[in-house]
C-alpha cells in the first residue's frame, strides 16, 4: 500500500499563513455582541461563494474562521468589499471589536466550499426549487449572503422561506433587513427561545416563543421540490434535520454549514476534520448525504 | 514615553499571602524583560521589591492587576483579600499557593490545635489569639479570580506571557494538557521507564517539564488538568509498585486542595 | 546485485564526519544509560557533532524523526505592531538525519503527501528539500509491527540506507575483522555524498548473504501482528464506530497526547501568537496539537465535537487506519510502535486493531 516512488517535495514560493491586511470601510453595532465588519478589498478581486469563509485575525490576537456575511453573483459589492460579522467571544473578536474605521484586519481566504448557488459543484439543485433556510444565532450571518445571492437573482428560485430565532429579542440580527428580504419576495418566520421582557427594546414580545425547530413542523412543505438550508448552532443540527425528515425532505436535499475549530484553513492543522473530510477545504457546507458515517459530524 | 504615560500606565500590584514568596521571585528574576515591565505598568505595591513604603491595600484607591500570591491561613488574610478582590479590576492568583493551596495544604492533613503545638509549643495555647490558624485555601474559595498562573515556582515564561496577554487585553491562556505534552517535547524519557512514578499524567502542564528535564519528577504543583484520569493513574501507580498510601502521599504534596476543587473532597471554589 | 556497495567503519566513520563538517547532522543517540535498566541507555534522536554521539540502534527511538521536519514550534509570521510591518517566515537549513528505520521513512513520505496536498507547505516542503536522509535497518521489539502494514522494506524516500554488515576480512588478512555497512542509495544526492566523503567498494557476495541472512531474521522476529491484510483496514475501522473497544480504552486513557507526540506521522498543530515583552515585537507560531488532548476539537462557546476520551482515541485510530487513506493512499499507521511503547495506561495500538478485526469478523460470520 505504502510506495512513495521517488518524489521530492519541491517547495513553493508563496507562506500559506501571510495574511492582507484590509481597511475597514464601516463597523455596524447591530447587538450588545454583534459588530458588522465592512472591508476594503484594496483592489483585490475576492470571489467567493455564500457559505465560504476568511480566516480573519490581528497581530498580537492569533486568527479564526468567519463566514462572509456578503451576497455573491448579482448581489456582490461592484468594489469587491464584503462584511463580515464577528460576535466578541473571546481575546480575537473582544480585540476586533476596538477596531474602528480606518484601522486594518487581517484576512486570509476565501477558504472552503460554499453553496455554489448558480456553479456546477455537486451543490447545484437549488435553482428552481423552494428553498427553505433555517438560521439559528449566529448562523444567520452566513444565511444572509447565502439568501442576498438568491435574492439578487430572484426569479430563478422558488418560494423562499426564513425560519430563524435567537436567544432573545436583544440579540435578534438584522431585523431592518429582514423588512426588505420580505419585500424582496421571501416568507420569514422569527423566533425567541425567551422573550426576556424588561431587557428589551422589543419590550413585550408578540412573536413566537420556542426554539427554531418547533416553528418547523407548522410550515407548508413540498418536500419534492424543497431544498433545506441548515445554519446554527451546533445543538441545533440534530433536531432541526429530524423535524426535516418528518416532512420527508431528502438526505440529498438538506444542506449544512458546520462549524469547527480552524487553524490553518488550508487543510493541515487537523482541527476541523470530520471522519475522512477536512471541514475547511470539503466544508463547511455540506449535503447531508455527505456525512453518513461521521460519528461527530453533528 | 508620552508625557501622560504615567496616567495610561496600568497599576498593578504584588501582594502576598502564606508562602514562601519565591513566585514574586520568579517576577523579579525576568531580569531582561524587566525594565519593558516597568514601562508597561505603574507598580504600586511590591513589597519583595520596593525600599520605599507603599500604602497598604486598605488605604489605596484601586488597582488595575493584582497579582496575589499564596494561600490563606488566617482570618486577617481573608479581611485582606476581600479588600484587594474590591479594588481591583483583575486580580491573578500567582503560583501554586494561591491557585490550588500549593504544599501548604499538607497542614490540612491534620488537627488545628496538633498543628499549632507541633509549631508554637506552649505558646500555642499562651497566645491562642496570635497563632490563630485556619485550615489552608486557595484564594478562589474566598474570592473570584480572574486568571490562574500556576506552578510552584511560576513558570517565567507563563508571567511573561501573561503580562503581555494583560497589557494587551486578552485574558491570559492557562493550559489544559497534562505534563506529558510537555514532557514528550522535551525529548524526555518517560520516568517510569526509568524506575521512577510521577505525577505528569493528570498534571496541568505549561512548565516545559524542567522537573522531569533535570532529573527529578513531576509532584504535580501545578494542579490537576479539568479533566484528569485519576482513577487511571491510580491504577498505572499501582502497576509500579506503589502502595495505596504512598499514593495518596504523593497526590498530597500539591494535590490536596485541587483533589478538592475536582470535587472529589465536596469543596468548591467560591463563585462571586 | 549492483545496487549495495561497501562502507568500511573506517569509511563510515569519514562520511559522518564529512557530513557534520558541512551540515547540520541529526541522528541516533543514546539517552539516560545510568538509568536504563540495560544500563546502555535509551534510544532517541539527538544533535550529532561528532561520530562518537552516533549510536545506530536496532529498535526505534521514543520519539520520531518528524521534529526535525516539523518542528515543535515553528514561526510562520513575524510582525512589529508599532511599525505596521509583517512578513512570513520560511526557515530552513542544510540538514542530515542519520538512523531512521523503514517504519520512519514510510513516515517521512506521508508526511510529505500532508504537506505538499492542496496549498503546498512551503514552511515543511522547504524544509524537506534540504534534508539529506540516510536510514539504517533494524530489528523489530515487541510493540513492532511494520511487517503488518507493510512498511517493513524501503525502496525509496531516503538518500542513502544503510545495512549492517560484520566479520569482513581485511584485504591482507591482517589485523581485526573489519566491520561495516552494505550501502543502498535512492538519490543522485545521495550518490554524490557518499562519493564526495567516503569510499564505497564492491560489495561481496558473502556480505549480500549476510544482509539476507538478517533480514530474513527480522521477518521471522515480529511478534505484534495485525491479524487482517493491511488494504482491509480502512473497510473494518469504518464499521466499527460502535464498538465497546473505544469505551474500553476511554476509560483508561489519560488524554495525555503522548500518542501524538511520539508518532511519526501525527502532524496536527495548533497556531498562535507570541508577543515580546515590549508588546510591538511578536511571532505568529505553529506548536504540535493532538487530537487526544481535551480541547482539540472544542470551539469558540464551549461545544467539543469529541468531548470524551473514547470519542478522542477512536478519532486518533481512524486517522491511523481509516480517514486519511481515502486522501493520501496510504494506511497512516507505519507500524512503529511508539503509541503503545509510551502509553503508561498500556493502549496497545495492534492489540486494539485485533480486537476491532475479531468483532468484524463475528458480525460478518453472523
Amino acid at each position: 500500500m505504502n510506495s512513495y516512488g521517488n518524489t521530492m517535495p519541491k517547495s513553493g514560493s508563496s507562506s500559506s499563513y501571510l495574511p492582507v491586511p484590509l481597511l475597514i470601510e464601516r463597523v455596524a453595532r447591530l447587538t450588545e455582541k454583534e459588530r458588522l465588519f465592512k472591508l476594503s478589498a484594496n483592489g483585490r478581486a475576492f470571489t467567493f461563494d455564500p457559505g465560504q469563509f476568511f480566516m480573519a485575525g490581528l497581530p498580537g490576537y492569533g486568527e479564526a474562521p468567519f463566514s462572509i456575511a456578503s451576497g455573491s453573483g448579482k448581489a456582490a459589492e461592484a468594489d469587491g468589499s464584503f462584511e463580515l460579522c464577528i460576535k466578541a467571544v473571546g481575546n480575537l473578536t473582544n480585540a476586533i471589536h476596538r477596531l474602528k474605521k480606518g484601522d486594518t484586519l487581517w484576512v486570509r481566504g476565501p477558504f472552503g466550499r460554499g453553496f455554489d448557488v448558480n456553479g456546477s459543484s455537486p451543490l447545484r439543485g437549488m435553482k428552481g426549487r423552494d428553498i427553505l433556510f433555517i438560521a439559528g444565532g449566529i448562523g444567520i450571518v452566513p444565511m444572509r449572503g447565502l439568501i442576498k445571492t438568491i435574492l439578487g437573482d430572484r426569479e430563478s428560485f422558488g418560494a423562499l422561506t426564513l425560519v430563524y430565532g435567537f436567544k432573545d429579542p436583544e440579540g435578534i440580527l438584522f431585523a431592518g433587513e429582514m423588512e426588505d428580504w420580505k419585500a424582496s419576495g421571501m416568507a420569514a418566520l422569527l423566533t425567541v427561545d425567551k422573550p426576556a421582557p424588561g431587557l428589551s427594546p422589543l419590550k413585550g414580545w408578540k412573536g413566537h416563543v420556542g426554539v427554531v425547530t418547533t416553528v418547523i413542523p407548522g410550515l407548508e412543505i413540498n418536500p419534492s421540490k424543497t431544498v433545506a438550508v441548515i445554519i446554527g448552532p451546533p445543538v441545533m443540527y440534530r433536531f432541526a434535520i429530524k423535524s426535516l425528515w418528518d416532512k420527508n425532505i431528502a438526505r440529498d436535499d438538506i444542506y449544512l454549514s458546520l462549524e469547527r475549530r480552524m487553524k490553518c484553513g488550508v487543510g493541515k492543522c487537523g482541527h476541523c476534520q470530520i471522519g475522512g473530510i477536512y471541514a475547511c477545504q470539503e466544508g463547511p457546507v455540506f449535503k447531508l448525504s455527505e456525512l453518513k458515517d461521521m460519528p461527530d459530524a453533528l | 514615553m508620552p508625557e501622560n504615560a504615567e496616567k495610561i500606565r496600568p497599576k498593578a500590584a504584588f501582594f502576598s499571602f502564606t508562602c514562601c514568596e519565591g513566585c514574586q521571585l520568579a517576577v523579579l528574576s525576568c531580569e531582561d524583560e524587566l525594565p519593558d515591565i516597568l514601562r508597561a505598568l505603574n507598580i504600586v505595591y511590591f513589597r519583595e521589591a520596593m525600599t520605599e513604603k507603599r500604602v497598604e491595600p486598605s488605604q489605596r484607591e484601586d488597582y488595575d492587576i493584582a497579582f496575589v500570591e499564596g494561600s490563606v491561613t488566617t482570618q486577617k488574610e481573608i479581611t485582606k483579600l476581600k479588600h484587594i478582590r474590591k479594588k481591583a479590576k483583575t486580580v491573578i492568583a500567582l503560583g501554586a499557593c494561591s491557585s490550588t493551596g500549593g504544599l501548604n495544604c499538607l497542614k490540612n492533613r491534620f488537627p488545628m490545635d496538633f498543628v499549632k503545638k507541633t509549631v508554637y509549643g506552649k505558646y500555642a495555647e499562651k497566645y491562642k489569639k496570635t497563632f490563630e490558624t485556619l485550615p489552608v485555601r486557595p484564594i478562589d474559595s474566598i474570592i473570584k479570580v480572574d486568571c490562574y498562573l500556576h506552578g510552584c515556582p511560576i513558570s517565567k515564561t507563563e508571567f511573561l506571557s501573561a503580562f503581555t496577554a494583560l497589557l494587551m487585553g486578552k485574558t491570559p491562556i492557562t493550559q489544559n494538557y497534562p505534563v506529558c505534552v510537555d514532557c514528550k517535547m522535551a525529548g524526555n524519557i518517560c520516568v517510569f521507564e526509568k524506575g521512577m512514578t510521577c505525577l505528569g499524567p493528570v498534571t496541568r502542564a505549561g512548565c516545559d517539564a524542567v522537573c522531569v528535564t533535570y532529573g527529578c519528577i513531576c509532584w504535580g504543583c501545578r494542579g490537576l488538568v479539568d479533566d484528569p484520569n485519576v482513577s487511571a493513574h491510580k491504577e498505572t501507580l499501582k502497576r509500579y509498585g506503589l502502595t495505596a498510601e504512598s499514593m495518596l502521599r504523593s497526590f498530597d504534596l500539591y494535590g490536596n486542595c485541587s483533589l478538592r476543587k475536582s470535587g472529589s473532597l465536596g469543596v468548591r471554589p467560591a463563585k462571586k | 546485485m549492483e545496487k549495495f556497495s561497501f562502507l568500511s567503519n573506517k569509511e563510515f566513520r569519514k562520511l559522518v564526519e564529512g557530513l557534520t563538517g558541512s551540515f547540520t547532522v541529526y541522528g541516533t543517540v543514546r539517552k539516560d544509560a545510568r538509568l536504563s535498566a540495560a544500563g546502555d541507555g535509551f534510544p532517541a534522536y539527538g544533535r550529532i557533532s561528532c561520530f562518537e554521539d552516533l549510536v545506530l540502534g536496532l529498535t526505534p527511538t521514543h520519539l520520531s524523526a518528524k521534529e526535525f521536519l516539523f518542528p515543535q514550534r515553528e514561526t510562520l509570521l513575524k510582525f512589529d505592531i508599532e511599525k505596521m510591518t509583517h512578513a512570513a517566515v520560511v526557515e530552513a537549513v542544510d540538514q542530515v538525519i542519520i538512523g531512521l528505520h523503514p517504519c520512519d521513512i514510510h513516515a517521512v513520505g506521508l508526511m510529505d503527501r500532508v504537506f505538499a496536498y492542496g496549498k503546498p507547505d512551503v514552511n515543511y516542503l522547504a524544509r524537506r528539500a534540504k534534508t539529506v536522509i540516510i536510514g539504517t535497518d533494524c530489528m523489530p521489539d515487541r510493540f513492532c509491527f511494520c511487517k503488518s502494514v507493510d512498511t517493513m522494506n524501503v525502496d525509496a524516500g531516503f538518500d542513502i540506507f544503510l545495512h549492517r554488515v560484520k566479520g569482513v576480512e581485511p584485504p591482507q588478512g591482517a589485523g581485526p575483522p573489519q566491520n561495516g555497512f552494505l550501502v543502498r542509495t535512492a538519490t543522485d544526492r545521495g550518490k554524490t555524498i557518499l562519493s564526495k566523503y567516503a569510499k564505497a567498494k564492491k560489495a561481496s557476495l558473502k556480505q549480500l548473504d549476510e544482509i539476507a541472512a538478517f533480514e530474513k531474521k527480522r521477518e521471522d522476529s515480529f511478534t505484534a501482528h495485525i491479524d487482517a491484510p493491511a488494504g482491509q483496514l480502512p473497510e473494518i475501522y469504518s464499521k466499527s464506530d460502535e464498538s465497546p473497544v473505544w469505551e474500553r480504552i476511554g476509560a483508561i486513557c489519560y488524554g495525555c497526547g503522548s500518542c501524538n507526540n511520539v508518532c511519526p506521522t501525527c502532524y496536527c498543530f495548533d497556531v498562535k501568537d507570541e508577543m515580546k515583552s515590549n508588546l510591538n515585537e511578536g511571532e505568529r507560531v505553529r506548536v504540535w496539537d493532538g487530537c487526544t488532548l481535551e480541547d482539540f476539537a472544542k470551539v469558540t462557546g464551549g461545544h467539543n465535537f469529541r468531548r470524551t476520551r473514547s470519542d478522542r482515541l477512536r478519532h486518533r485510530f481512524n486517522r491511523k487506519f481509516n480517514y486519511l487513506t481515502g486522501r493520501f493512499g496510504a494506511l497512516f499507521c507505519v507500524g512503529c510502535g511508539r503509541c503503545s511503547r509510551t502509553c503508561l495506561v498500556q493502549i496497545n495500538i495492534s492489540e486494539v486493531t485485533n480486537e476491532l478485526i475479531r468483532e468484524y469478523n463475528a458480525k460478518k460470520r453472523q
